[in-house]
């Protein structure tokens, strides 16, 4: 059974990249343009693991955060990977407090983003 | 009508004739009514018995017309008569019908005698049968035998019937007539006796009238009569009760008033008399007094005359007494004092003289003048002998008063120690004959006089002096002494009041220049608060204790016009924050401060009212030692708002950069990453390489954007502003993009030249721009247009597309930097969001201005304008190219006024859109083209330009300017070189000749003076020569291939 990721990011060569990363090592990819629909996502879909870009139209990826901790049903406990840039990296706390289980940075290596997914996915992959 | 049962004469006279004209109608419309209905009965029967007259004539003639047809039937027996027979026969039947129908009426009433009319005619009938039946047999015997038994008789039956009913008819009518005739006869009697009876209605109308109006009236104006004559009257009829009855009863009264006040008159008239009796006698006793009253009179006026000159003496003294008080000023006391005391007393002369004290020294400068008591002061002093003593006053003495030498002690002297008047006779000097006639002597009286000091010496003396011998009579000099005791008390009493008033007036001196002092201090304070209310912090200085002492005027505007002096400036921040609902500690802030006794600490302070935008302030505080305020704390308030703002904007903008510049970074290091370290398949890896490459021109064209934006912020853009054609620019642009991502550009161009001064480059980036946004923002549409519109003075250019629009909140944000229309759809698209921003600053910096116009769904259109370039037109005129302005004008006019058209251009771009805007039939009959140039292109390019491919010349030129010195040219010559090498006068003759007079084709002429170095010259400039003509001073020059013919 693949592990599955939901990817969140409204920039169309970053989500690119990300799902070329990930889907490499095996990983059940699912993608996200803004907030809004990263929610839907998360309300009908079951993942492993959630990667959401902070600036995103809808809603932000902090917004995004505080309700999948406190309405997230089954996905609400998943680990989940802010990608920032470093502009906000003053919310470092706030996003602690809504729940960010890591932060990574942009532009961020594919090499260290994979090995934290796979850390965080809890196996590595077949 | 009886008396007084109606009270109005006129209602009553209207009522009787109503009455009896009422009666006098209806009897008579009764009779004309019976007259009338009787006569229409009587015409009617006429009408009808004559008609049945006529008809009984009509028959009978019928009858008898058809017996004598039928006679002479039967006595002829021709058929025709037989037919006239049986047609009269027939129209004598249809007549009796007639009759009998006409008697109907009058068979039933049985009046008639057509009964047996009627039974004849039946024998008749059955007569005529039988006779005619018998003519037809023939038998003649039995019709002669008929006829004599009934025919004959029958026949004059029916005649005397007939006779009898027609006279009976006529013997009607007669009578009918005759009743009519009488009725006539009754018409006419009715009316006599109508008008009888109107005559007789109206002579019982004026009877009645008569005795009961005019004869009261006629008395009543008898009566009147004699009362005007006064005579006694009685009248009747005062009992009736209408209005004359009312006159008479007036009348009546009034006549007795008459005489009652004619009694009383009588009466009065007595008394009168009585009167009058008295009243004479009374007269003549006051005559009598009358005379006694006008003999007092006489002796009053007498004594009265008396009085008088002494009444004037005492106006005089009065006048006098008056001058001595109610005047301020010692000067004008003196004057009026002196002079009406020399009046009253009868003195000639006067005279008053003071001891002049350092203190007093104010009294003599007001009371000296003219130079003649100048004079007498000196005579004074000289014969005093003393200096210190002035003359206050002097007047009726001569201007030099030699008269007064004598004993310097003197009889002055003498006064003022005795203090007492003292009088001394003297022979009067010359001058004091001349002013006082032939007086041989004079008496002089000084009497001593007291200041205001309050010294019981005599301060001075008053000399009055009479003219003449006579000796001043003893009541007069006795009045004279009190009035100059009186004189002296006052001076006295004006001396003290002087000395009074000068220390008012010092008093008052004093206080202006306190006043003033006061005034510069307020101009002073003035000025500094100006000072500090004009500063822009808020300054305010209050107490340790926390009391504003003072704050400035930008303290209400910045925070809260609560700040003013006097209140405590912790609590006007808390008052302040409740009032505006600012939830914050800035009251304790305050106190903190002041308890802390800080001194140059500076802290900041956000002012947030709710609903209204923030404001940021820095605020110092210092301890201050002032000499009024003492110790004290200045705070200063300096608003920093800007400089938040600012920073916020910067800090905004720091954060998108770096967020846009991220975004491709990340891909860029994130696929080359990829790349390196995984084993990648080729066709995925020309696919990361192909996302590198598109991020990085991404990265590169928002690093290219963001630099020009700065760029451009900080006005270091520049603008090669020359003379261009929008057209080409909007060509090639469209040209770019058309066919990309699916869409075409549609143009649309005017006719003609689009002429603008603009930067070319610019321009293509600002098309590029709004083109790539146009495709951009309208995925799948098929096309975007680009047109160019001829505005009022300028040029419009419009890029349409038919896509996705601008929504509405987007529209105010759209020109602004990193700004792109924030949805997800759009953030597919990509770039910098800084295009139109830039678009923006261009166009506006070039002169221009940019809208736009957009429907959510529809598409946008944006709209730019740049001010057309006007050209001159060079149709047939000199065209003269010339940097130097003045230079120019100079040409021009020279050619203008040689009576050709000539046009100006100091750059060749801008004479290369005038041809181009100019006819192809009408080129400029000539040029003068200047080699250096204001615009990028220099002379040489417009002549290249103007040859065109061929290279050949299609109008002369003539190169004003030098030529670029060949390589190997010996600098000795470069100063004639380097000069203009053809004067303004030469210039014209040589465009003349080549204007009049041209070469067989169009040439070039050239201030080259040899053939080597026109050849040189051209051909450095890449021009083929052809033909070289050699002058003085310059080569006239063919140019263009020789073996490429010009299509002329």
């Amino acid at each position: 059974m693949k592990k599955k990721i939901l990817i969140a990011e409204d920039e169309m060569v970053l989500r690119f990249l990300l799902t070329e990363t990930l889907e490499d090592e095996g990983y059940d990819i699912d993608e996200a343009e803004d907030g809004r629909l990263a929610m839907d996502s998360l309300r009908y879909g079951e993942y492993d693991l959630i990667i959401l870009d902070y600036m995103m139209p809808e809603a932000t990826g902090l917004e995004v955060c505080r309700w999948l901790r406190s309405e997230g049903g089954r996905n609400a406990d998943k680990p989940v990977i802010l990608l920032t840039a470093k502009a906000e990296e003053k919310d470092r706390e706030q996003a602690i407090q809504a729940g960010v289980t890591r932060f990574v940075s942009k532009p961020f290596s594919p090499v260290e983003l994979t090995e934290i997914v796979h850390k965080l996915a809890g196996e590595q992959p077949s | 009508m009886k008396e007084g049962t109606s009270g109005s004469l006129s209602r009553r006279i209207v009522y009787g004739i109503l009455t009896l004209f009422l009666v006098l109608g209806v009897l008579l419309a009764a009779a004309e009514l019976i007259v009338h209905r009787q006569y229409v009965s009587l015409s009617d029967e006429l009408d009808e018995r004559i008609e049945r007259l006529n008809l009984l004539q009509d028959t009978e003639r019928a009858f008898l017309e058809t017996v004598s047809y039928l006679r002479a039937y039967a006595a002829y027996e021709r058929e025709d008569l037989y037919q006239q027979s049986v047609s009269s026969r027939e129209e004598y039947d249809r007549l009796f019908h007639a009759l009998e129908h006409a008697y109907a009426g009058a068979v039933q009433q049985g009046l008639s005698g057509v009964t047996e009319l009627e039974g004849l005619n039946e024998r008749f009938d059955r007569y005529s049968a039988q006779a005619m039946n018998l003519i037809g047999a023939g038998d003649i015997a039995a019709l002669a035998e008929l006829s004599e038994s009934q025919g004959s008789a029958l026949v004059r039956r029916m005649e005397t019937e007939f006779a009898g009913l027609v006279d009976m008819q006529r013997e009607r009518i007669g009578d009918l007539t005759a009743q009519i005739r009488t009725l006539g006869y009754i018409i006419l009697l009715v009316t006599a006796l109508a008008l009888i009876a109107a005559l007789g209605a109206a002579l019982l109308l004026i009877r009645y009238l008569k005795r009961s109006f005019i004869q009261p009236i006629v008395a009543a104006e008898a009566a009147v009569g004699k009362i005007e004559r006064g005579e006694i009257v009685e009248l009747g009829g005062s009992s009736r009760g209408d209005e004359i009855g009312s006159l008479l009863g007036g009348i009546g009264r009034m006549a007795e008033g008459i005489r009652s006040r004619q009694y009383e008159l009588e009466n009065n008239l007595v008394r009168m008399e009585e009167q009058r009796e008295e009243l004479e006698a009374q007269n003549d006793e006051l005559e009598a007094q009358n005379e006694q009253i006008l003999e007092q009179r006489r002796k009053l006026e007498r004594t009265l005359e008396q009085l008088t000159h002494r009444e004037q003496q005492l106006e005089a003294i009065n006048a006098y007494q008056q001058s001595l008080v109610g005047l301020t000023d010692l000067g004008d006391f003196l004057e009026r004092a002196i002079g009406q005391l020399l009046l009253v007393t009868g003195r000639d002369a006067g005279m008053l003289v003071f001891r002049n004290e350092g203190s007093k020294d104010g009294g003599s400068s007001e009371s000296g003048g003219p130079s003649a008591e100048e004079e007498t002061r000196q005579t004074i002093l000289e014969r005093f002998g003393e200096r210190g003593y002035e003359v206050l006053y002097s007047g009726g003495y001569p201007l030099s008063a030699e008269g007064f030498e004598g004993e310097p002690a003197g009889p002055a002297l003498q006064a003022m120690r005795t203090n007492r008047p003292v009088s001394r006779r003297r022979p009067v000097s010359g001058a004091e004959k001349g002013a006082h006639g032939a007086y041989e002597s004079a008496v002089d009286t000084y009497y001593p006089v007291y200041d205001g000091v309050g010294e019981e010496r005599p301060a001075g003396f008053l000399l009055l002096t009479l003219y003449g011998d006579r000796s001043p009579e003893q009541g007069e000099e006795e009045l004279a002494d009190g009035l100059i005791r009186q004189f002296i008390g006052a001076l006295f009493a004006q001396l003290t009041q002087a000395e009074r008033q000068r220390q008012n007036r010092e008093m008052n001196r004093l206080n202006r220049a306190l006043e003033q002092e006061k005034r510069n201090l307020g101009d002073q304070r003035d000025a500094t608060q100006q000072v500090i209310d004009s500063i822009n912090e808020a300054l305010i200085v209050c107490s340790p204790q926390g009391e504003i002492l003072m704050c400035n005027r930008i303290t209400g505007e910045l925070l809260d016009p609560t700040f003013c002096t006097g209140r405590n400036f912790a609590e006007a921040m808390d008052e302040m924050n409740d009032k505006l609902g600012i939830v914050a500690d800035a009251g304790d802030r305050i106190r903190t401060a002041l308890a802390s006794d800080l001194d140059g600490g500076r802290t900041r302070y956000s002012f947030e009212p709710p609903g209204q935008s923030a404001r940021y302030f820095e605020v110092y505080i210092r301890r201050i030692e002032d000499v009024v305020w003492g110790d004290v704390r200045l705070f200063v308030f300096r608003d920093r708002t800007e400089e938040e703002e600012t920073n916020r904007m910067r800090d905004e903008f720091v954060s998108v950069v770096s967020h846009e510049l991220r975004t491709p970074l990340a891909s860029i290091l994130g696929f080359s990453e990829l790349m390196l370290n995984r084993s990648v398949k080729p066709e995925k890896a020309q696919k990361y390489i192909g996302t590198i490459h598109g991020e990085a021109k991404r990265l590169s064209g928002l690093i290219g954007d963001f630099l020009d934006l700065q760029r451009i912020e900080a006005g270091k853009q520049n603008y090669r502003m020359l003379p261009l054609d929008l057209k080409p620019i909007a060509e090639d642009m469209a040209a770019q993009w058309d066919g990309r991502s699916g869409h075409a550009v549609r143009l649309s161009l005017p006719e003609g030249v689009c002429a603008v001064r603009s930067d070319g480059d610019r321009l293509k980036q600002i098309f590029h721009n709004l083109l790539s946004n146009a495709i951009k923002y309208s995925p799948g549409k098929e096309v975007v247009e680009c047109a160019i519109r001829r505005g009022e003075d300028r040029w419009i250019v419009e890029i349409r597309d038919y896509g996705l629009g601008i929504p509405e909140e987007a529209k105010s944000k759209l020109f602004g930097k990193f700004y792109r229309v924030d949805n997800s759809d759009r953030r597919q698209i990509g770039g910098t969001g800084l295009g139109l921003a830039i678009v923006k600053e261009m166009i506006e910096d070039m002169g221009g201005a940019i809208s736009f116009d957009s429907t959510l769904g529809e598409g946008s259109v944006f709209r730019f304008e740049l001010p057309m370039l006007e050209l001159a037109n060079p149709a047939g005129a000199v065209l003269i190219l010339e940097d130097d302005e003045s230079l120019g004008r100079l040409i021009l006019e020279a050619f203008r006024e040689d009576g050709r058209p000539a046009v100006l251009f100091s750059e060749a771009e801008a004479a290369l859109l005038a041809l181009r805007q100019s006819p192809e039939n009408r080129p400029p009959v000539l040029g003068i083209v200047d080699l250096s140039l204001a615009g990028e292109l220099d002379g040489w390019d417009f002549i290249r330009l103007l040859a065109g491919e061929q290279g050949s010349l299609q109008i002369p030129i003539v190169i004003s300017s030098a030529l670029d010195p060949p390589q190997d040219y010996e600098e000795a010559d470069l100063e004639t070189y380097l000069r203009k090498p053809f004067t303004v006068k030469e210039l014209l003759a040589l465009g003349r000749r080549l204007i009049e007079d041209p070469p067989s084709r169009p040439a070039l002429a050239i201030p080259a003076p040899s053939e080597p170095f026109a050849r040189a010259s051209l051909e450095q400039k890449g021009l083929d020569i052809r033909q070289v003509e050699v002058n003085s001073d310059f080569s006239i020059v063919e140019i263009g291939s020789e073996d490429k013919e010009t299509p002329l």
